[in-house]
Parts: structure tokens; sequence; C-alpha cells
């Protein structure tokens, strides 16, 4: 299923760098009714679709998918391009819009982009251009077609260039009469193609269910391994052509058998082999009978990874094993073994405090159902692992699970977060909207300090207990930094808020920053009443390029709270307090 | 299609969805592929009376239809499978480009043979015909491809008339489509007559089409069936430049209500439900191609169908498991189908009224077990129900519920709706219930014949499911007289016992052996069904009765003679 747009939301310029940017932050609004949401228009999430020139694209399904749901619903666009999803819930939803041979202009599941979310009222603008076409013609050393071969394209690059650790894989095609195929509705980017070998084992694409190259190692274009497949470029709108000869290879089998936990029916125990730069699925089998052994088929030389995963289906946790590194080298691989563990979850609850007092909460009577709460794991830093021995991975988790869940409260306020690989997690928060803060996010008796260290979750634990607070007086900063007449900026400025008082230095989820825009305004909602500290400063980055949070970076928040103590730049926050005309003088006055 | 009255496997045929999954039960539930597998098939593939090298043969399932086997023929067109285990398996050519003639519509395009420990059949043949290719560009109105379109070709004769022909081109459902550019390239089809289409006909089925859908237009640009053009396709010929035009996108509606609470009206949250389309049966009227959204009612207790195309339909209350783990689900009710139609506006205001589900419950024990090991595996076992409404109710199909059979055998269901509740077991794999069957099913101490009765408000907990555990076999066999099995019947084998419910136990394969494991000792009445499915042999299907008696680890055999002789003749 590939659903997808690019996202506009309709808010002032700072509002929707602050979501591009920081997703979980709150689009702080004018203050307003908050009664029930009970008219039509309060439950419907309205928007069009366009195409890159801006046009309106007419019949385009949409999906809306409620966070923590299984299931969504859908509409679609009119002869105008226009959509109404009614009959909405309170709560947090993702909209995806599908048309054949069309790409959302933001990929799906690209770390770059993170999803943005919509509320019933809220208006959003989808994009989606013309996906890209790879077609050819797959012929064996005779010269003579494939017939209904699988052939498939693997995104190994975005259009930029730049390496994608978590690959996307096209749907199936397979080849016609004359060995023709045509893989359309690609995103831009850089792929690599192969032909033949099990695919995915869905027996829907051939005729009679058979696949009669099943048995063979895909052969990548034009007539190569994995190493040496020829990326092919892909534009939007464009045919790129790539023939393949198929190589005829049989290749090599891997074989091994499950361990561990019982899988619980009705899903056996699966295992997929996956290639170690892309993660990309690249066969898949069954680990059947009663001594759960498997064998893949058709497995050219290279190095994959390799694990199981079973279990799954209601009330039931997915178990998986890590992911083994396994070479293939002119034979056989053998007695591989996968140990299946269950994975871990994290349960607990949303606490809304509200303050009939204060009441500036955004969407009181809906907070709860409005709140979001999002784990993600640590990316394990590989340079802490052994690089040299990749043989050895003991603990890399499956890497088609997940990095982060989205999950919504329950109308109790529950939260249940399943399916966890071991690792450190982040917790982090959606709120309802403006005038609220988290408070506290901790578990239970113990006195673990969570939004600063997260929450480290070992195979199989069952972490109960998680409490996350959401209170009532959340104060809101807008202001702009200034400059003295003739001077300009430096781009890339972001303003840090930070705790003036002792006791609040470990306190991460009282540390708030957004970058400035390019005149200088800048934003921060949903912050905790009290005393801080306020600072703008150039963003540090990582070695990765990314942006380094505060709240997750331990040396750059000590860094920012002694400059900032030195600036001495208070700025007190009295609850629900809306601060729209700060002005914060660059240079600063002192650096430290 | 007509069906003839009543015959045990019918609500099987009803259900046409669940053809694929009956026949790969039944296919499935005698091979054990771990054990005993030296089994060998050969034959030889011919294309006219030229041998054919390079064709795959495969053995397996209808579902995994080379799960067991594939090799290749050799330049003489010989071929040999190895290794095959013991049961039922199905051999076939996977030959994209050709046609076998041998198609079986419950059993797929194979030929079935039902193999002893360690036998070698040979002279399973397969005579090929090159298949024919039609391609050609479906367009809207304004001459723009039209992607991923579904192409339906209609076998008909040379006046137009819907021929019976077997065309199963099971899957590949991607050559029926049309790519990026409005093309489509179907290959691989039987010779002959044929009215090529694209677009939907609302009201056959319960699906959701938010953004419209085009009419079905028959090649060259009719919307009626009658005025479209016959396409002529020849053994191994490419016709090209069957292009379609379709006119404009007709709109669906919307159709939205409110689930309530029969007792109260107040509005329900959290209730999954579905729709499907009313069809007529002789005089029954049925509910089939059921869909839900998958959305339950939201807060208000409001249902919402977007997207749905004119024709007559119903929607009702319909359980669904939530993978999600967070998920608030609503009471566990049932409703009565609410009919309504679609004609050239959004539905509104609808309310269905739903009922507090039955439930049911009781306990399984088994009759007269003195080995204690087949009790262990009862635990992997599921208890199933399926509920057939009282008489003049409208049916729902499918519908079905099952429960945990529990260390101390006790089971309990909820959800049901009032009628007759028949029972059957379920196992890891499907069908294969590791020799148990139902024996008999009590209430409260007094047998049931075929299912519990359950009235709306009532609570039955007093069930008692009798299972019985057995090692015999029946081996049957059917005996052709006055011609070969022609490739358009199809055979079923129920079983009996106590004069109780008839059940659906094996098909005979291409030999016409059939083999029904795993049974308890004693008496049963072996029914042999003969349906035609092609017309060759008009009238109500034949049927056969025999009664067995069934030991223990033995083998009882069973011969039944079927008379082929045209009829005109006799």
């Amino acid at each position: 299923m590939m659903f997808g747009s690019r996202i506009v939301r309709e808010h002032r310029k700072w509002l929707s760098l602050l979501i591009l940017i920081l997703p979980v932050s709150i689009a702080a609004q004018q203050p307003g009714d908050n009664s029930q949401p009970k008219s039509t228009e309060q439950r419907a999430i309205t928007g069009r679709v366009i195409g890159e020139s801006g046009q309106p694209l007419p019949g385009v399904n949409i999906f809306i998918s409620a966070v923590g749901a299984s299931s969504g619903q859908q509409t679609a666009t009119d002869s105008e391009g226009n959509f109404r999803a009614q009959g909405l819930d309170p709560g947090t939803y993702r909209l995806f819009a599908n048309a054949p041979a069309y790409v959302p202009e933001t990929p799906l599941g690209d770390a770059n982009f993170p999803p943005t979310y919509y509320r019933p009222g809220d208006s959003a603008t989808l994009t989606l251009i013309k996906g890209g076409v790879i077609a050819g013609i797959v012929t064996n050393n005779a010269g003579e077609p494939l017939v209904n071969a699988t052939v498939r394209a693997f995104r190994v690059r975005d259009s930029e260039g730049k390496p994608l650790r978590s690959g996307v894989q096209s749907r199936e095609r397979v080849t016609d009469d004359r060995g023709y195929y045509r893989i359309y509705g690609l995103q831009p980017g850089s792929y690599i193609v192969s032909a033949g070998g099990s695919g995915q084992g869905s027996g829907v694409i051939y005729v009679y269910g058979i696949n009669a190259y099943a048995r063979q190692a895909p052969t990548y274009a034009p007539a190569s391994t994995r190493d040496t497949a020829v990326e092919i470029i892909v534009r939007s709108g464009e045919q790129a052509t790539a023939d393949i000869h198929d190589r005829g290879d049989f290749g090599h089998s891997i074989s091994g058998r499950v361990s561990g936990v019982a899988t619980q029916l009705p899903f056996n125990s699966g295992v997929r082999l996956m290639d170690p730069e892309t993660h990309a699925m690249i066969a898949n089998t069954g680990a059947t009978g009663d001594d759960r052994t498997f064998q893949l088929n058709g497995v050219s030389d290279g190095d994959y990874e390799i694990s199981a995963l079973a279990g799954a289906g209601p009330n039931a946790d997915l178990a998986v094993s890590p992911a083994r590194r396994v070479s293939v080298r002119s034979a056989d691989v053998t007695g591989i073994e996968l140990t299946l563990a269950t994975l871990g979850s994290i349960s607990g609850r949303v606490n809304i405090e509200a303050d009939a007092k204060l009441a500036c909460g955004r969407h009181r009577d809906v907070a709860l159902r409005e709140t979001m709460i999002t784990i993600r794991r640590d990316r394990v830093d590989p340079d802490t692992k052994n690089p040299k021995d990749k043989s050895v991975q003991p603990d890399e988790p499956a890497p088609f699970l997940p990095t982060f869940i989205d999950s919504a409260p329950n109308d109790k306020g529950e939260i249940n977060l399943r399916n966890l690989y071991s690792g450190v997690y982040r917790v982090e928060t959606r709120l309802p909207g403006g005038g609220w803060y988290v408070k506290a996010i901790t578990t239970g008796a113990n006195s673990l300090n969570i939004p600063r260290d997260g929450l480290a979750l070992k195979s199989s634990d069952k972490v109960t207990g998680l409490n996350v607070t959401i209170t009532e007086g959340g104060a809101r900063l807008l202001g702009r930094i200034s400059v003295a007449e003739g001077q300009r900026l430096p781009p890339g400025l972001r303003v840090y808020v930070v705790p003036a008082e002792r006791e609040s230095a470990e306190n991460v989820l009282r540390f708030y920053e957004a970058p400035a825009a390019d005149d200088g305004s800048f934003g921060i909602g949903n912050i905790a009443p009290g005393k801080y500290w306020i600072i703008a400063r150039p963003a540090e980055e990582s070695e990765a390029g990314k942006i380094k949070s505060i709240k997750q970076d331990a040396t750059l928040r000590a860094k920012v709270l002694r400059e900032a103590e030195g600036l001495k730049k208070e700025i007190p926050l009295k609850p629900c307090e809306q601060s729209n005309d700060y002005d914060l003088p660059w240079p600063s006055a002192t650096r430290p | 299609m007509t069906y003839p009255t009543r015959p045990f496997y019918q609500s099987l045929i009803l259900a046409g969805a669940m053809l694929a999954c009956t026949a790969a039960a039944a296919l499935g539930q005698t091979s054990d592929p771990k054990s005993r597998a030296t089994g060998a098939v050969s034959g030889r593939v011919t294309v006219g009376d030229k041998p054919a090298p390079g064709i795959l043969i495969t053995a397996g399932s209808v579902n995994q239809p080379a799960s067991a086997g594939r090799a290749t023929s050799d330049a003489d067109g010989n071929y040999r499978i190895n290794g095959l285990p013991t049961g039922q398996i199905m051999v076939m050519p996977a030959a994209p480009l050709y046609i076998l003639p041998n198609i079986n519509p419950m059993l797929g395009p194979g030929k079935t043979l039902n193999l002893a420990p360690g036998e070698a059949v040979d002279g399973i043949d397969f005579k090929l015909t090159r298949g024919a290719v039609i391609t050609g560009r479906v367009t809207d109105a304004d001459g723009r491809p039209l992607i991923e379109e579904r192409i339906t070709l209609l076998p008909v004769d040379e006046n137009g008339a819907p021929a019976r022909q077997n065309f199963p081109r099971f899957q590949n459902y991607q050559m029926y489509q049309t790519d990026d550019r409005g093309i489509y390239r179907i290959y691989g089809v039987p010779a002959g007559h044929y009215k090529v289409s694209v677009g939907d006909d609302p009201g056959t089925n319960a699906s959701l089409r938010s953004s419209g859908y085009y009419q079905r237009t028959y090649y060259p640009d009719a919307t009626d069936a009658a005025k479209a053009a016959i396409v002529d396709l020849s053994e191994g010929a490419e016709t090209k430049n069957i292009d379609i035009s379709l006119g404009r996108r007709a709109q669906t509606y919307a159709v939205s209500g409110r689930i309530v609470d029969a007792d109260t009206g107040k509005p329900l949250p959290g209730v999954s439900f579905a729709f499907g389309v009313i069809q007529k049966n002789q005089n029954q009227k049925y509910i089939a191609g059921t869909s839900s959204p998958g959305t339950p009612t939201n807060s208000l207790g409001e249902f919402r169908l977007d997207g749905v195309g004119p024709g007559h339909y119903a929607v009702f209350v319909m359980e669904r498991y939530d993978f999600s783990a967070n998920a608030t689900t609503g009471p566990s009710v049932f409703s009565d189908p609410l009919t309504f139609e679609v004609v050239d506006d959004d539905v509104t205001n609808l309310e269905i009224k739903a009922q507090q589900g039955l439930s049911l419950s009781g306990v399984v024990t088994i009759d007269g077990i003195s080995d204690q090991k087949p009790l262990a595996t009862l635990s992997s076992l599921k208890l199933g129900a399926s509920v057939t409404p009282p008489s003049g109710s409208m049916r729902i199909m499918p519908e079905a519920r099952s429960s945990a059979i529990a260390a101390d055998g006790s089971f309990s269901m909820t959800g049901l709706r009032p009628g007759k509740v028949s029972f059957y077991l379920m196992g890891p794999n499907g069908s294969d219930t590791k020799g148990f069957s139902i024996a008999r099913t009590e209430r409260g101490g007094v047998a049931q014949d075929r299912g519990v009765d359950i009235q709306p408000g009532e609570i039955v907990s007093n069930v008692r499911i009798v299972l019985a555990h057995g090692t015999g076999v029946i081996r049957g066999q059917v005996k052709f007289e006055g011609a070969t099995l022609p490739s358009d019947l199809m055979m079923f084998v129920g079983l009996s016992r106590d004069g109780l419910g008839t059940r659906s136990a094996a098909q005979p394969d291409a030999r016409g052996q059939f083999v029904i494991e795993n049974l308890a000792a004693g008496t049963y009445e072996v029914n042999l069904q003969v349906v035609s499915f092609g017309g060759r042999m008009p009238g109500p299907p034949q049927q056969q009765r025999q009664t067995v008696t069934v030991t223990d680890g033995a083998e009882t055999p069973v011969l039944f003679t079927l008379n082929l002789s045209p009829k005109d003749k006799q």
C-alpha cells in the first residue's frame, strides 16, 4: 500500500516551520471556544489535493487513519480536487492521498519527512506528483523472453543522490508474454531493479499462482548480481529503460531453524532475507513443521541480513529474532539458528490536569483524545559497535520494525504500545493545543528521569505504569530576534528557552527550542509556567547533519544552559501567558 | 447459474468466495508432506501432436500448487516428479502461454490424485494448446489513459450469447489491468469468441468507490452487452487495438446513519458494521459480497459508507477483530440487516437497531478415549459455529464465530444472533483436526439434530460437544462406466454418522479415488454427489449412498459405480 502526500498546513509561516521541524510541538492558536465539537464542521477534516504545478487533482482517494486505530475511513476528491472526511471523532489523524501512477511529493517512510497530523476542524493541502517509470525486457541466455517473472525496483537513493538507510521496494510487477515489464508510480530517486527469484511470495500475480522462477536467484539490471547492479535514475513523469538479461543463476540456499518462543496461530514463523544496505526484503519463507526448519533458495553470492518473525494477531505479541548477518560465497549456508523472543511493550496512562480557574487549554473537553504519545527508539550509533566484524552483530534490531510508534490514549486514558524491540525509547507528546504543557513523564515507583534518559527496554520487557501528566496553563512565546540597523541575522539561528530555577536544571521537560525564520520571528508554545532564561544561538548539527535537540543532547543542554545563565536574559512566564511581541536582540550582549 | 436444491455442499457453493478455501481444505486434509514422501507422478506433455519440451510441471495443493514438487519436461515432452507425499495432490503444467484442456472449476486447472504411500502414477499426460493474446488501450471521454482499470473477457458463442467455458486464469490480476499508459495485454487466453469490457456494474458487490466509477463499457463503445462487438481470438495469435473509450466517471454516494440500542434507542459507539448486496437465490434472499469499511461507529454511534454505487444493499452489525492494542471496543451486539437502495443521492439517517448478542457456552468432551495422547492436541483446535437464521430471515454470509477450547474442555461464544447454531472443528492449519471429529452435540443432555437453536435473549450454557477420535480410514473408488470422467463434473463425498448432519469429507481424484482418514470407529453413510458444471449431464445431481463400518487402525473400502453414458442414449 502506498499512500502519502506532501502536506502544507494552512498556518502562519512560523507555525508551519514549527510543525515541520518539531512535529511534537503544538500549534498554539487564538483562544477560542472550548466546546465539544459537535457541529459537522468540527467533526470534519477538509482539504484539497493538487499536482506539482498547483492544479487540482480530481478522483484521488483519500485515506483517513486515526492514530492508534487499526483501520481508517476513505473518501475522494471531487472534480475541483476538494475532499471532506466527515463524522470524525476527536483525535489525531493522518491523511494519505492515493492515485495510480502518482506519488506523494514527500516520500512516506523517509526519516527526513516526519508525518503530519491533523485534527477534526483542520484543513489540509496534499501534493501528489507524477511518479517515474522503469520499463524493459527480461530475456534469458537464449534471448527468449521470461514470461510471468517477477520484477521489482528498490529505491536506494533519494532524488538528491543521498543513500537511503531503509530502502523502499516498489510493487512487484510481472513480465508479459514478450518479457516486457513496466513499473510505474515510482518516487523519484535512484533504483536497482531485479528480475526472477522468489520475491515477496504472493501468488496473486502469477498465472495459476506458480512462480516458475522461484528457485532462481534474482538477476539485477543489466545482467548483474547485487554488488554490480547498475543504479537507474528515475525522475518524476519520466521513463527509464532497464533491460535485464537473466543469468539463470540458481544461487545457493540458506537454511536453518527457528527457535525460541513458540509461535501463536494463525501466524506461523516467517524468515526474511534483507539487503543489508537498504533493508529491503529480498526473499522470505515460512519455518514450517514442528521443528520449524526453513530453507531460502535462490540466494546469489553476497551479504545479507536474516531474521525471523512470528505471532501477532488479536491480543498476541509479535516475536522476532535479532537480525543476523549472512554471507553467501559459492556455497550453501546451513545451520542458521534464529531465536525468537517476544517483543516488549510499554503501557501506562495519560493524565489530563484541567484547571477550571485557568481554562486556557484548547480543546479542553476532548483534550485526552487529542493527545498523542509517540515513542521513538534511539538510533544505536554504529561507531559504538565493532564496525570491523560484520559477522557478529548479536543485538541488531530486526530492520523491518518501526523506529517509532504513535499512539492515542483510549477513553480511559490508557496507552498501550506493543511490539517494541529492545532499546532506549524517547517519549514524545503531541498536546491537544495551546494552553497545555507536559508536567511530568514518569514510570511508577522508580526514580528514573525518563525525559532525560529515555526509557530503556530490554527484550520481552513489559513496562507498565508509564505516566504522562499534561497540565493546563501552558504559556506561549511569540517574538522576533532583532538586529541593529544595517546588520543581518546569521542563518540557522535557534531560540532556546531554558529553566532559570536551579532545581529544574535536570528537568528536560523545561527545555524548549524553536528555529528562527529568516526575518527572525520565532514561536514556542506549551511552556510550563516558571522562570526561564532565553537565548538565541546558531544551531548545532550532529555528524549525520541533523540539528541537535536540546531535549536529547546532554552536552548541548549543559552548554546552552551555561551560556544562557551568563547572558542573564530572564523571562518569567505565568500560567496561560501569551507573550506575542517578545524582542530578543542580536547579537547577544555577552558571549561566554 | 442454477444449482440443485439442498445438497450438503450448497452453502459452500453459494458463498462463492469460499470455493478456493474449501477446495484447498479438501486437498490439504490427507497430505502429510514431512513423512512418506516417496510417491511419484510421471507423464507426457504435448502441444498439438508434438512433444512439448521445457514445460514446468508442478505438484501441490490448489493454494500452493508447487509446494510438493516440480519438474521440467524433457526433449520428448516427458516429465517425472519424485518425492511426493502420500495423500491428495494436484499436478499441473505451469505454462502461462498455454491452455490446459482439463479445467476443473473447483479443484483447479490440474489433475488431482490421491497417492497411496510410495505410489508411482504414470500416464498423467497433458495436451496443451497455445493461448491467444489480446491487447488494447483504455481511455476516458477526453482521450486520457485510464490507469488500473480492469478488463473483463466474457466468453460467448458465435451469436454473442454467454458461452459455458471454464476460463479460470487463476490470478495474475496484473495483466487484466491497464498500466499507466492505459494499455492492457492479456496472454494465454483460450481461442474463441469474447466480449471485452471495462468498468463496474454498480450494485453487484459491496465495494466502496469514493472516487466514482466507470459504467461497464464493451468494445468498442457499448454499455449494453447486447450491442458489444464479438472479438475472435485464435490460437497462438495476437489481436491488437481492442481499444475501449469510457464515458464520464459516474458518481457514487454516501450512506450514513446510526446504530442504536434496540431497547433504549441510545446510540452505540464502537460497533463494527458491514454492508452487502442483496441477492436472490431461487426463493431465498441473501446478502452476499459483504465488506466492512473497518471503522466502527463513532462516539455518536454514527456510521458512514462513502462511495456506494446505485443498487440494493443491506447494512448490519458485524463484529470484527481489531488488531490495535488500544482499541476502544463497543458492546457485543447483533442486528438484522437494514436494507436500503441507492439511486441518485446520498442516503442519510439510517438507523440500525442492535440487540445484545447472544451467548453460548459449554464443554467439549471426548468419547471413549483410552489413549490419552490425542488429548494434548485438543488445545490446538478451535470450535467454530455458524448460525442459520430462522427461515424467512435474510441470511448473511459468511458469518461465523469461534472459541478456543480451554484445558478443561470449556468453551464460550458471544455475539451470536438467533437461529440454529451448528458447530465444526478447526485445526491449527485449517481442516486438519488431528483426527478429531464431532460425534454429537447435546444440550442439557439431549442430543441435538444439526445444531442448537438459540432464541432472542437466550443464554445457552449447557451445550456438550462430544468429539470422537479415530484412526480408521475409508478408501474409496468411483468407477466410471460409459465414458471417462468429463472435466466439468464435480464429485463430492459426504459422510454422516448416526443419521446426523452430513459433512463434506473428500473429493475423488482424476482416477476416481478418495481417502477419508482419522475416522472414529463406527457406522457411517458415505454419500457421493455428482454435479455437472458444464451442462453435459443436465438434470439433478446424481446421488449414491453406501453404509460402511469403520474400525480403528484399518482401511474400509467402498466402491461406487457411476454411469456416464449420455442420457439420450439410455
